[in-house]
């Protein structure tokens, strides 16, 4: 029976991938990869990886499907007519083979490579759990045992923001967002707002404990921003550069503050007393969530820029 | 018992590949959208019973953030694609 | 077999099966609307009576409030996705199905 289960779950994964890749409608394509991002949630649980499959959850259903659809609004008020499949021109089709078969040669040779000699890595995190401030062993790895890994990529996320800012085309008419005039939405919205906020500080503190923290409240909160923007709740915090930019740092600049605190007492950089790692990682967890919320809502809302005006020309 | 939950999951795995078919047929784009939000609640179901079935109690935080942002393409789809592609009814 | 366990199995296999029928609606039935109907109640009725079946085996209060806030959230949710496609739906006057008529293929494709 369990076998019937995974067996079925593979297929409507592989299924939904191609179909989200080969149909001809940009819509349906849209739908079939939000479905992929709940469906690959499902499969990360059944292989006991709690924390990847609430990440999957928070950002596959909330601000990868949002921002699909966003860019499908886009190109139906740019053009009217539907972007048809184009012909890959010369070069690029090459180019593209060159890459994915160099692609599929590493990843061959990866594979063939022996294996490194085992190191009981899982041993290792056991026996230090004590002293890591947290019980969540993988909360434990980002933010104590391997905290540079985790700097370096909020560091990453912030750069991806700054590109995005910079790729942005310059829109001389700020973007008219559609107000919804539905009281049901409305009143519903009243309710789901404070239990989104929730739901995310409550990620982020079980994150100590078990699968959570600081990149799935992050998601969550971003869905509460992006949820606050699409009902036409003006936010003037986002108009503001300074507020818009500091929001993305803030988060980096306390990672890199608290971490730089042990070396005023002459240990190394990111190095936490043991006695009170607990705080330290919070409160480097809690920057994070609101940054990282931060910086996906910018995302979004970075790509409002001018078409969406064409409604009203016929 | 664990059984029994199988079964369940298989059943309710079907009543997905529905949604998706429906998905695939449309043929307007609010039957897509709906037949995504009836999948979203069926993973709900789906993550719920895994979290019995598997001893995961994650499973349950999982369907909880599910369960929050499953309207969010619902609204996102009311609020910005559709307007775009239809006339509206002048009112 | 317990007086319990089969409670749960009937429910379980009873939650599973009104999913079944939702989908099974939303499939058969002709027009947008009359799909919407199909899917708000009979999901929320198919994840309520799993929810009951799971809150009979659990461990702690907590954990069973917890599955009865999820059922909640699904509901809300669900009734104002629902809710919100028919009205915008009903702006954009799409057809109703008329009694006699089979599915529509006529302006199919809005998109």
């Amino acid at each position: 029976m369990n076998e019937l289960i995974d067996l079925t779950l593979v297929c409507i994964l592989l299924g939904l991938a191609s179909l989200s890749l080969f149909t001809q409608s940009l819509f349906r394509a849209v739908m079939f990869f939000i479905l992929l991002g709940l469906i690959l949630a499902l499969v990360w649980i059944r292989l006991d990886a709690p924390d990847i499959a609430l990440a999957e959850a928070a950002i596959g259903a909330g601000i990868t499907g949002i921002l699909l659809l966003d860019a499908l609004a886009h190109l139906r008020a740019t053009s009217n007519t539907p972007p048809q499949l184009r012909q890959l021109k010369q070069p690029r089709f090459w180019l593209a083979l060159i890459s994915g078969a160099g692609v599929i040669l590493l990843l061959a040779l990866a594979i063939s490579e022996p294996l490194a000699p085992a190191v009981a890595l899982d041993l290792q995190v056991s026996e230090n759990l004590t002293n890591s401030g947290v019980t969540h062993p993988i909360t434990a790895i980002l933010l104590n045992f391997r905290s540079y890994d985790t700097l370096l990529e909020v560091a990453v996320l912030v750069l991806a923001a700054l590109v995005a800012v910079t790729l942005r085309q310059s829109d001389e008419h700020p973007v008219v967002n559609e107000y919804l005039p539905n009281p049901l939405l409305h009143a519903c919205l009243k309710l789901f707002f404070p239990m989104i906020f929730l739901v995310s500080m409550y990620l982020l503190w079980a994150g100590a404990a078990q699968p959570g923290g600081a990149f799935q409240a992050g998601a969550v909160l971003a869905a509460a921003f992006v949820l606050f923007y699409l009902v036409g709740l003006k936010t003037q915090l986002a108009q503001n550069d300074i507020y818009l930019k500091g929001g993305w740092i803030f988060g980096l600049a306390l990672f890199v503050l608290v971490g730089s605190m042990p070396l005023l007492y002459g240990q190394p950089f990111l190095t936490y007393p043991d006695s009170q790692a607990g705080i330290f990682i919070l409160l480097i967890e809690l920057g994070l969530t609101l940054s990282i919320g931060w910086i996906l809502f910018s995302m979004f809302l970075l790509s409002q820029s001018s078409p969406l005006q064409k409604k009203d020309s016929p | 018992m664990n059984s029994l939950y199988s079964v369940t999951l298989v059943i309710l795995l079907i009543s997905l590949l529905m949604g998706v078919f429906r998905i695939w047929r449309g043929p307007r784009m609010a039957d897509r959208i709906m037949a995504a939000q009836l999948t979203g609640s069926t993973g709900v179901a789906v993550l719920l019973i895994f979290a019995e079935l598997q001893n995961q109690p994650a499973a349950r935080d999982t369907a909880l953030v599910l369960a929050l942002l499953a309207m969010l393409v619902a609204i996102a789809f009311v609020g910005r694609v559709w307007g775009f592609s239809q006339e509206k009814k002048d009112s | 077999m317990s007086l319990l366990a089969i409670l749960q199995s009937f429910l379980l296999i009873a939650g599973a099966l009104m999913f079944c029928i939702g989908s099974l609606g939303l499939i058969r039935f002709p027009d947008t609307y009359t799909r919407i109907h199909a899917l708000t109640k009979a999901d929320n009725l198919g994840l309520g009576l799993i929810v009951l079946a799971l809150i009979l085996n659990v461990e702690s209060v907590a954990l069973a409030l917890k599955l009865l806030l999820i059922w909640g959230l699904v509901m809300i949710a669900s009734a104002l996705s629902g809710h919100l496609v028919a009205w915008e739906a009903d702006e954009q006057c799409i057809p109703l199905c008329q009694p006699g008529e089979t599915e529509r293929h006529l302006e199919s494709e809005d998109e």
